[in-house]
């Protein structure tokens, strides 16, 4: 590699005008108009040229194909979200009566002997790692009525 | 407090919300997180202090992040953000999709915002364009940024074309309690230990750090090298061993918890920090508390963090600068031309969560004061993206994503109504018991 070529900003430059030929590209192939409408009735060097760019557009694929690809990006966009949404809530929310909605494997739950021990030192107070309080005397805490 | 990244995941970030979390419980605010689910932690976790943890259960794609949809974290954020009866939403780094979307559902739900950023970025890549495109997305209508450096800041300014007033900067803080120095005396004369503790990835310097090591091994006797973190390139330092056969001179200790750390940092004399790119370095000021001199490079934000008698710049980041500094340092430790023992009295004044804290909540009354009705019409937020007028491609699809954001937020008031989400219990603020500044 030379020095003081800036490698990336030529490949991203490169990487600019690829992407926005493609996309002209399409535009023009998917808007042009068939070509065969503009051929004459009787043989002329026209009607070559138009046959030559036929033989050559044959090379591509369909022009439908333009057409459903748009679709099958738009819908797997719409399928993505609703299956994104169903995998969330059915697959990943761990049910009511899981054990993961109470503890899990990475907790590191305070230990304490009464409620009062709780109170003074861990409900109020802040750890300086991180540390969980059991569900039980939070809801002690938030739901009791004295 | 919104951010892809927490608990049981560590690093400076989480600690870093973590703890602002704490002492603005301590302040007397309510605060509560939301992040996305990390394996079997998922559901609402409460920590000590009150601290409420949502873990959303979420698609994971790369590398701890959300899978990025712009719109498909509405419902359940919406949800939260009203059970809680939130008024300012906190969101932080600028690289995590929950974060981006969150800022634009919290924007067109009519509340206050604001970031906070932790790292820089280049502006180069294709992923790199991206992401700043997105970054500019969700901070059109952001109330405020928070940067955690000067050079944070700057590079925040030309990322997000962000009017530079809007942009405060708050550095990090330690615990220095947790971070206190070695009774000293066990270690034999004239021997220096270096530590290194750092994820060992690319950006970190790890490249740098197997061409330094052997040569300062070559040169100075009497040095050991105590080498904590794990990543991708653990495998090259083990190599490095190997092959220069450093074996008795180099200890990996592979991962260490962040509740070890101030014990790995106390066996050593001397902090090198070889890092391409930092926005503060949380790991620096740890150091520091814990006594140690700095050998670090000059990239970022790193020369505003500490005070210069206390690091030995690289005035380039190259391996023999490095090593010139590093044998700087040696050199002034053995003549003893530095103390090291005031460092910790001197950080522990310098970074505090508290004063943290105090500087956030100055941020958060400017935001409270700001004209709300004024600046959170929905029709008022389509002209600031109308007049973002970046680029001819970008603007159109942000105008598209608000308005469908907005129609979003339309249906789910008539398909989920407020009146039907209940408003959770918030936890008492007791003052028997209220911390002790």
């Amino acid at each position: 590699m030379v020095k003081g070529v800036p490698r990336r900003e030529y490949f991203g430059f490169s990487q600019f005008i690829f992407t926005t030929c493609i996309l002209l590209l399409t535009f023009v192939w998917s808007l042009a108009p068939t070509l065969s409408a503009f051929k004459t009735e009787d043989a002329s060097i026209r009607n070559e040229i138009i046959t030559f760019t036929q033989e050559l557009v044959g090379l591509l694929p369909q022009r439908y194909w333009i057409i459903v690809f748009e679709c099958v990006v738009l819908m797997a966009m719409l399928f993505t979200y609703l299956g994104l949404w169903m995998y969330n809530e059915d697959v990943l929310t761990a049910p009511l009566d899981d054990m993961r909605t109470i503890t899990d494997s990475r907790a590191n739950v305070v230990k304490f002997a009464s409620h009062q021990e709780f109170l003074d030192k861990y409900a109020f107070r802040e750890s300086s790692g991180v540390m969980d309080l059991p569900i039980t005397e939070v809801c002690r805490v938030l739901y009791e009525k004295d | 407090m919104v951010c892809d990244f927490f608990y049981p995941q560590l690093g400076g970030v989480e600690f870093h919300i973590y703890h602002l979390s704490q002492k603005l419980i301590s302040l007397g605010h309510l605060v509560v997180i939301i992040t996305h689910a990390y394996g079997d932690r998922t559901g609402v976790r409460y920590l000590t202090n009150g601290l409420k943890v949502y873990h959303i259960p979420y698609f994971v794609a790369y590398r701890e992040t959300a899978f990025p949809t712009i719109f498909g974290s509405f419902l359940i954020v919406r949800n939260i953000l009203i059970r809680e009866q939130i008024q300012i939403v906190h969101t932080h780094v600028s690289v995590s999709p929950l974060t981006h979307e969150t800022l634009l559902h919290a924007n067109v739900m009519g509340l206050q915002t604001l970031l906070t950023d932790h790292s820089l970025y280049g502006f180069d890549t294709l992923s790199e364009i991206l992401n700043n495109k997105m970054l500019k997305f969700a901070l059109t209508n952001t109330g405020a940024v928070i940067c955690v450096s000067n050079t944070c800041k700057e590079n925040m300014i030309i990322r997000s074309k962000l009017n530079p007033s809007s942009i405060s900067v708050i550095p990090n803080a330690v615990v220095s309690h947790d971070f206190t120095p070695a009774t000293k005396g066990s270690k034999a004369p004239g021997e220096i230990t270096i530590v290194v503790i750092s994820r060992l990835y690319p950006n970190k310097g790890a490249d740098l750090l197997t061409h330094i090591i052997p040569r300062i091994c070559e040169i100075e006797d009497k040095v050991k090298f105590i080498i904590g973190g794990d990543g991708p390139k653990f495998v090259d330092f083990q190599q490095m061993i190997e092959s220069y056969r450093l074996q008795d001179k180099v200890q990996l200790v592979g991962a260490v918890q962040h509740e070890n750390v101030r014990d790995v940092l106390c066996r050593g004399d001397i902090y090198l920090h070889a890092s391409l790119t930092e926005a503060f370095g949380t790991a620096l000021v740890e150091a520091a508390s814990c006594g140690l001199l700095i050998v670090t490079t000059t990239a970022g934000g790193i020369p505003e963090v500490l005070p210069k008698h206390m690091t030995v710049f690289a005035q380039e980041t190259s391996v023999s600068c490095l090593v010139a500094a590093t044998r700087k340092a040696i050199q002034s430790l053995r003549e003893g031309t530095v103390d090291t023992t005031s460092f910790h009295e001197e950080i522990s004044s310098m970074y505090d969560w508290v004063d943290v804290a105090k500087r956030t909540v100055a941020v958060y009354d400017s935001l409270a004061q700001s004209p709300m009705p004024r600046n959170k019409s929905w029709y008022k937020m389509l002209k600031n993206f109308h007049e973002r007028n970046d680029g001819p491609w970008a603007m159109p699809l942000y105008v598209l994503c608000y308005l469908v954001e907005n129609m979003l937020y339309l249906f789910l008031e008539w398909w989920y109504p407020r009146s039907e989400i209940d408003l959770a219990p918030k936890w008492p603020i007791n003052q028997n018991h209220a911390a002790s500044p």
